[in-house]
């Protein structure tokens, strides 16, 4: 089978998968047992504007039709107005989706090649002092909290560094408080004061990446580091391995040639569940430090009971998901033949 | 001793306990090899250590503690109320208070304690649940097959499409703020993984040759599925069931951290890390050791999950 | 006169340090193989034949095993081997004196000659033209052949290229995720880059004359070609001619393909035609091709000249450029492996070199390997039972194959085995192993024959046989050799096999036997050897 039909089957069979999410989304909202007038309003609502509001939402239409009202208003990009702060939830998500995305792909980039290197070198270097390292890192790395990293991060840079001086990393929000965020072209703070040539303003952006995109990056590289270990290691007990020393290869050639290709398996797998876990941590990385992302958007949308923001968060979240998932199993069977092709 | 059951027939109960020995010696000598197997695992010790440790902390936290709550039922619940204790506020840590006190001048390290009984609590109360209700569905949906693995599949995956901790947070935010409710929140959302994986070990077993054998023999489905699959496909799900125990202490608390878990002022460790945050460079401690426990806790089960995979793994024996 | 051996090996001794103790694999292997020869090694399930095939390459896992002693020589020229006896002489005498007397290194027979390898080297300093004797004496005296002592990266030119391995499990010994053609062709860019480079640089001249001349072709199938003769459609730019005939076609089969430029045939593997470097397949980058393929002969005339070229070094370093520029080297290795591939005897070879290892048979795999361990003409190369794995025709069609190389090639062959049919039928000498020992070694015949050693006599002994009219025969049990193998962990002392001798003496359960010539060739490590009116028809 080719390549490009695989794709298009995955694609098709993403379809029930997104439908029903949008299902449970609603039946969550549905289960909230308070009024959404009222949440929307305030406890102050006269009945004429509830009445209103329940008009205006099809609030009580039977539950089916309900269902394919939002269904609709969803495909169509209406996503009404958000219960936290009654701007619409579009306008709402176009600032914060970015910012977000801006502190994963960073966290990322910085655990996925540390992730996978420090994987693949503790497996060639099996119990030297890099293979303890990294199992350390692996063993207690997904022990630790998000949250509690990012809170000791926090503590630790601002008292102990701030006794010798070093106050040098910011710990709050996405810029100085002085500082004007650079006009919006891809809502990405780096990219778009670069763009603009404001030198100034990426650096301040880029210092407040660090920690945020540290804590959440840690916890992923643990998961990542130990996946890739024992792939690796998993693949150079194999027999071609053998095979390939035989040949004359130097070990580094056996290893990242040979060996990784065969890993690869093991390493996607583990990477479309960080693009899961990286979702969760990001709620408790961004109410840690201030950072406005969509995850303390569903956070503070959770606490309000707003149904419009949750469900276009949980839309939204649900696409990145399985668009990633997608990705990697695109991967998958472009790298191992035996996927492509049927083998046994 | 000497129990006569029929007329005729004397059994000595010695005689019938060395028979059952005999009948099962080939799986006890397997027993005492994985034990075996265990204790040379240093880490997987450590790990059982670590458990043993906070199973012991929570059990004995009102002999070890210094401050001890009342218990109230508010709303049906019971919940804990710890006193105020004027001019004893933020205290660091001293020998008197090895973990310092809080704002209200309780003494951090008895909450920390009691902290590890809510905890292991809302573990043990979600990860069987969900172990269960998952395999059981996975058995069902690898044995059945047809549509009904493809209904129980679709959900579970419909289900693991979106990220645990959201599921949960949307799920307790629906049914409002408490522990019970978390506690639902986390089942459903822990269930699809054992169903995937049994589902999976199901369908690699029934592809094996043994079970080939023993349909040739004339086995039923059902003794099939007891029998002959189930055991075999056990192993990973006792794996997974001890790493998840960590995994769920840690998102229980993560809620707890959120405000969507137990009430303010309870000793549950994430709510503890929470109360920390406004206080952050006057009392550091106050968040930090709670997640230390945590840390502890997490670790001692990922480090058991560890070894028992070790053990577990037919081609690592021998 | 004797062919030259190929691989001498003395006194190899490999230890296994593992948890429960030191599992003694080999202790002290000797063993010689001349060119030309099959020797087979024999021996039951764990008795260290894979053990010597892997110490001999040095590819025994390091972290529970380690070669503890002995020494191996590839090739050593028969002046060395002659000096070298003398040397030795001396030297173990002197390291008898220290008490070392078994499994010596090459390191400590240098120590022992210290005084010698010191005037050698003076003498080598000073003596410009007749240095040669000083040289091969210092060869001698430092062991140079020995493959245990050489540094790593001599042992990896040596791999897959002077002695070459395949082992028994063809199912798993190749990458999944490479086709065969590119693991082939690996070994060739290893060892054989200098004329891979040669291929390339003949390749884009080739094609850059295509190219200055206008040449442009597609691949299609004979048939085709045919038709367009016939329509008059084909005009062939390089001799200018229209409607050309079809005399150059015939011998060719219709599904064979060609070059509509020069109507040569053009294989499914090649982008640009052999014959007259006409480009076959579509070109995305056609602009540039001819500034690109320029840049590559540049590349590839410093690759040839100069192994540390800087700028070979620069476009390795960066991950992209590398690729895209040992492209073709990996095209001609590819195109290399094919005509190996052909020498294996697999049919359309070209097809199967674009495959990947799951889509082939347990016997295709195994001739796949063949190939790609002959690929660099190896001096010997060492089967370890790979003929075990796969159903006996199969075996036999292996078994001919690797004849059939190696009479090509003069090259010897060491066919590890426990099938005592398979190496009564292909080897020339049999050496039989006994629990990390060599317990017999001979021709076949005398080993088959008048086998000598108990082991050897229970081993023919206990293969069951199928004698017409024998009938009472039949009833007779099968004969087997009391006892087990024993556990190396803790062998039985002196002769290993003592427990289980029907002919032990007292001196047995102590001393342990050395390999001794009892007749010309045939050698024996027993104190009391199977006389020859014993022997088994």
């Amino acid at each position: 089978m080719k390549l490009w039909e695989y794709v298009v089957r995955r694609l098709i069979a993403l379809i029930p998968v997104i439908i029903g999410v949008t299902v449970i989304a609603f039946i969550l909202w549905k289960a909230i047992p308070i009024d959404p007038a009222i949440a929307y309003l305030g406890p102050k609502a006269r009945p004429d504007q509830i009445a209103a509001f329940h008009a205006q939402w099809h609030l009580d239409d039977p539950l089916p039709s309900q269902y394919f009202f939002y269904l609709g208003r969803l495909v169509t990009g209406d996503w009404g107005p958000s219960f936290v702060n009654h701007f619409p939830v579009i306008d709402n998500l176009a600032i914060f989706l970015p910012a977000t995305m801006e502190l994963t792909i960073f966290a990322m980039v910085f655990a996925l090649p540390v992730g996978i290197y420090l994987g693949i070198v503790s497996a060639m270097k099996h119990d030297r002092w890099v293979d303890h390292v990294s199992r350390f890192i692996a063993i207690v790395g997904v022990a630790i909290p998000i949250y509690w990293l990012g809170i000791m991060l926090k503590i630790f840079f601002h008292e102990n560094l701030a006794v010798i001086g070093l106050n040098v990393l910011p710990l709050d929000g996405r810029l100085e408080s002085t500082l004007t965020p650079p006009p919006t072209v891809t809502g990405f703070y780096t990219v778009d004061s670069l763009l603009a040539l404001n030198l100034t303003t990426f650096i301040d952006a880029i210092k407040h990446l660090l920690l945020p995109a540290f804590t959440l990056g840690f916890a992923q590289l643990a998961i990542i580091l130990r996946m890739t270990r024992s792939g690796m290691l998993e693949v150079l007990g194999q027999d071609f391995i053998r095979t390939a020393r035989a040949k004359g290869l130097s070990e580094k050639e056996v290893v990242f040639r040979h060996a990784f290709r065969n890993a690869t398996n093991a390493t996607l797998t583990v990477s479309g569940l960080t693009v899961g876990s990286a979702f969760a941590g990001d709620v408790y990385v961004e109410t840690i430090y201030s950072w406005n992302g969509i995850g303390r958007y569903f956070l503070q949308a959770a606490l309000h009971a707003g149904f419009t923001d949750l469900l276009a968060y949980l839309f939204i979240i649900t696409i990145f998901y399985v668009s990633a998932n997608l990705v990697i199993d695109i991967l998958y069977a472009a790298l191992d033949p035996q996927v492509r092709l049927g083998g046994s | 001793m000497v129990v006569e059951v029929e007329e005729g027939t004397v059994v000595s109960l010695k005689s019938s306990w060395r028979r059952f020995l005999q009948d099962h010696a080939s799986r006890i000598s397997e027993l005492k090899y994985s034990l075996f197997l265990f204790r040379k695992n240093r880490l997987a010790v450590l790990g059982l250590g670590l458990i043993l440790g906070v199973i012991a902390i929570a059990l004995l936290a009102p002999y070890l503690a210094i401050d001890h709550p009342d218990l109230a039922v508010i709303n049906g619940e019971i919940q804990q109320r710890w006193g105020i204790y004027a001019g004893q506020e933020f205290l660091p840590p001293s020998l008197g208070h090895p973990f310092g006190t809080d704002n209200f001048g309780v003494d951090w390290y008895s909450k920390v304690l009691y902290g590890a009984g809510v905890s292991l609590q809302v573990g043990l109360l979600v990860v069987i649940p969900a172990s269960l209700l998952g395999s059981l569905l996975g058995l069902l949906a690898g044995f059945r097959g047809g549509i009904v693995e493809e209904i129980i599949m679709r959900i579970a995956d419909i289900f693991l499409s979106i990220p645990s901790l959201i599921l949960a947070i949307a799920i307790t935010a629906v049914l409002g703020r408490s522990l019970v409710h978390v506690t639902y929140a986390l089942i459903i959302t822990w269930w699809p993984w054992y169903t995937r994986l049994v589902r999976g070990q199901v369908l690699t077993i029934k592809e094996r040759q043994f079970v080939e054998s023993a349909k040739s023999v004339g086995a039923s489905p059902s003794r099939l599925m007891l029998r002959h699959i189930m055991p075999n496909s056990i192993s990973p799900v006792i794996v997974q069931a001890s790493m998840d125990f960590g995994y769920v202490i840690l998102t229980a608390a993560g809620l707890g951290f959120l405000g969507l878990g137990a009430p303010p002022g309870t000793a549950e460790w994430g709510v503890m890390i929470s109360e920390g945050i406004n206080y952050l460079f006057q009392a550091p401690w106050m968040s930090a050791f709670p997640g230390l426990a945590i840390v502890l806790a997490v670790l001692g089960f990922n480090l058991i999950g560890d070894g028992l995979r070790d053990i577990l793994d037919p081609r690592l024996r021998r | 006169m004797a062919a030259p051996v190929v691989l001498r090996i003395e006194g190899l001794k490999t230890y296994f340090h593992t948890y429960e103790g030191t599992v003694r694999a080999l202790e002290g292997i000797d063993l010689e193989i001349r060119a030309g020869e099959t020797v087979g090694l024999v021996g039951e399930t764990g008795c260290g034949k894979s053990v010597t095939a892997l110490s001999v390459l040095r590819l025994v896992p390091s972290p529970p095993g380690k070669i503890e002693g002995g020494r191996v020589f590839l090739e050593e020229p028969e002046a060395v081997a002659a000096f070298r006896n003398q040397y030795d002489a001396i030297a173990f005498e002197r390291l008898r004196q220290k008490g070392v007397t078994e499994s010596i290194t090459s390191a400590q027979v240098e120590e022992a000659l210290e005084p010698e390898v010191r005037e050698l080297r003076a003498k080598l300093a000073t003596a410009k033209s007749k240095g040669d004797e000083f040289r091969l004496r210092l060869e001698a005296a430092t062991s140079a052949y020995d493959l245990l002592r050489k540094p790593i990266e001599e042992m990896r030119a040596i791999r897959g290229n002077k002695i070459s391995m395949i082992f028994q499990e063809p199912m798993t010994a190749m990458n999944p995720v490479f086709t065969v053609g590119e693991q082939i062709a690996e070994t060739l860019i290893l060892h054989r880059k200098a004329d891979l480079c040669r291929d390339v640089l003949k390749a884009i001249e080739l094609q850059l004359n295509a190219k200055a001349k206008r040449v442009r072709g597609k691949r299609v199938t004979v048939r085709e070609a045919k038709s367009r003769m016939l329509s008059g459609r084909s005009r062939n730019v390089l001799t200018q001619s229209e409607g050309e005939t079809y005399d150059g076609l015939t011998g060719l089969n219709e599904e064979d393909h060609v070059c509509t430029a020069c109507y040569r045939p053009a294989p499914p593997l090649w982008d640009y035609c052999p014959s007259c470097g006409a480009r076959l397949t579509f070109d995305v980058w056609a602009p540039f091709r001819g500034s690109i393929t320029t840049v590559e002969r540049k590349l590839y005339s410093r690759m040839l000249a100069d192994k540390e070229d800087q700028l070979v070094d620069f476009v390795d370093s960066v991950w992209i450029l590398r690729r895209l520029v040992r492209r073709r080297l990996r095209d001609e290795g590819v195109r290399r492996a094919v005509e190996m591939l052909r020498e294996v005897k697999i049919p359309d070879p070209e097809r199967l070199a674009a495959r990947y290892p799951f889509e082939l048979s347990g016997g295709m795999r195994q001739r796949a390997m063949i190939a790609m361990m002959m690929a660099c003409n190896p001096r010997i190369l060492i089967a370890d039972e790979p003929t075990t794995a796969l159903d006996v025709t199969v075996e036999a069609q292996i078994l001919k194959i690797m004849r059939e190389l190696k009479e090509k090639t003069n090259m010897a062959i060491l066919l590890i085995t426990h099938d005592l049919g398979v190496v009564a039928e292909v080897c020339d000498k049999v050496g039989v192993m006994y629990a990390g020992a060599i317990a017999e070694f001979g021709t076949a015949d005398q080993v088959f024959r008048r086998m000598m050693h108990p082991y050897t006599h229970g081993l023919m002994q206990s293969i069951p046989r199928f004698m017409a009219g024998a009938s009472q025969d039949r009833k007779k049990d099968l004969y087997i050799i009391q006892g087990t193998v024993p556990n190396l962990l803790h062998p039985p002392a002196g002769c290993r096999f003592h427990p289980r001798c029907p002919r032990a003496l007292e001196k047995c359960k102590e001393v342990v036997p050395i390999l001794t010539a009892l007749e010309p060739g045939h050698l024996v490590a027993c104190h009391n050897p199977v006389p020859v009116s014993e022997a088994i028809p």
